[in-house]
């Protein structure tokens, strides 16, 4: 899967959890969840479940700690995978 | 929990004893005489709680949110103050949110001699671990606890599972043998959120136990635990709806 695929389903996994249309609008890897998205913490968890479902992996909670932006949930998939 | 955190949670309590009967007073006041509000089934809702109460385990109430003083009507109704007074680990510790209540000296004064942690939704990762830690540890205190697990007044005037707050299946995975008091509190005029319902307000509450397990582990579990009881919530908010409809 390429760093685009992946980073196409992660938007598609975060994006209805986002606050901010704006920035989901225009959404790139420094975009942070919680703060430009305006996703809370409880929906942050929704969306590593939804990523370990939806790419096949295992996020352990020092790697999910480690999900700031949408390019850090791009990279860990990609060494997931 | 470091002996500092365990000292304020105590102190805390004890000035909160201190006061519980002028300041119940007040607010019972408030609510009956200026308010004119009415709890419907208060007996029966007393009983219920002071029956469960007589279980030594930690038990957690987690009601549905739709004014700022849900917490206040489920205190008054739970029980009278002189009960209180004698079983004060029965009246339940309340995580407010520092937005709300923490806006002016007074309410800051009043929320703390009320057994309220402030919680401050925006806070760091370290400022929740001190509140779950303190909730873990006084629910094994035996020490009543509550939480709103939708985490905010619902913006539909119903319960919305799917914007539950997993703060509510992390307590109960730090609890084992955690029994939750799911409360469904409902103004019989009040057709959605508000700060304060309106006046002559006629409250119908209902009462359900849950002993909330989960075969998942980490995250999973936290969700898990909480849509049990949100969705436990939600059964008896149709309950009350289905009962209401009947009336008509």
């Amino acid at each position: 899967m390429t760093e685009k695929e992946i980073f196409d389903k992660v938007v598609g996994i975060v994006g209805p959890h986002a606050k901010n249309a704006e920035m989901l609008a225009n959404v790139g890897n420094g975009t942070t969840i919680l703060k430009d998205l305006g996703v809370n913490s409880s929906r942050l968890v929704d969306i590593i479940i939804a990523m370990e479902d939806q790419f096949g992996i295992e996020v352990s909670d020092q790697d999910a700690e480690k999900v700031n932006t949408v390019g850090d949930a791009v990279v860990l998939i990609k060494e997931k995978l | 929990m470091k002996f500092s955190e365990i000292l304020s949670l105590r102190i805390q309590k004890f000035l909160g004893l201190l006061v519980l009967l002028p300041l119940a007073g007040i607010v019972i006041f408030i609510l009956v005489v200026v308010r004119k509000y009415r709890v419907e089934n208060i007996t029966e809702i007393r009983r219920e709680y002071h029956r469960l109460c007589g279980n030594k385990v930690p038990l957690l109430l987690c009601a549905n949110h739709l004014t700022m003083i849900d917490s206040m009507i489920i205190h008054w109704a739970l029980s009278g103050t002189f009960w209180y007074a004698c079983h004060y680990n029965r009246f339940a510790w309340n995580l407010p949110a520092v937005e709300n209540f923490g806006s002016s000296v007074l309410r800051r004064v009043t929320t703390y001699l009320s057994k309220c942690i402030l919680i401050d939704r925006r806070g760091e990762k370290q400022h929740f671990e001190r509140i779950f830690r303190h909730v873990h540890w006084l629910l094994n205190k035996n020490e009543t606890c509550m939480i709103f697990p939708e985490g905010t007044r619902s913006r539909s005037g119903k319960i919305e599972v799917e914007n539950a707050m997993y703060g509510t299946g992390q307590i109960i995975l730090d609890t084992p043998g955690c029994q939750v008091l799911c409360i469904y509190l409902r103004g019989h005029n009040q057709p959605g959120f508000s700060e304060v319902p309106p006046k002559g307000a006629r409250f119908n509450i209902q009462l359900s136990l849950l002993e909330p397990h989960s075969n998942q582990t980490g995250r999973r579990a936290q969700r898990d635990l909480t849509l049990q009881v949100m969705h436990e919530l939600k059964k008896m908010e149709e309950r009350y709806f289905s009962a209401a409809k009947g009336h008509d």
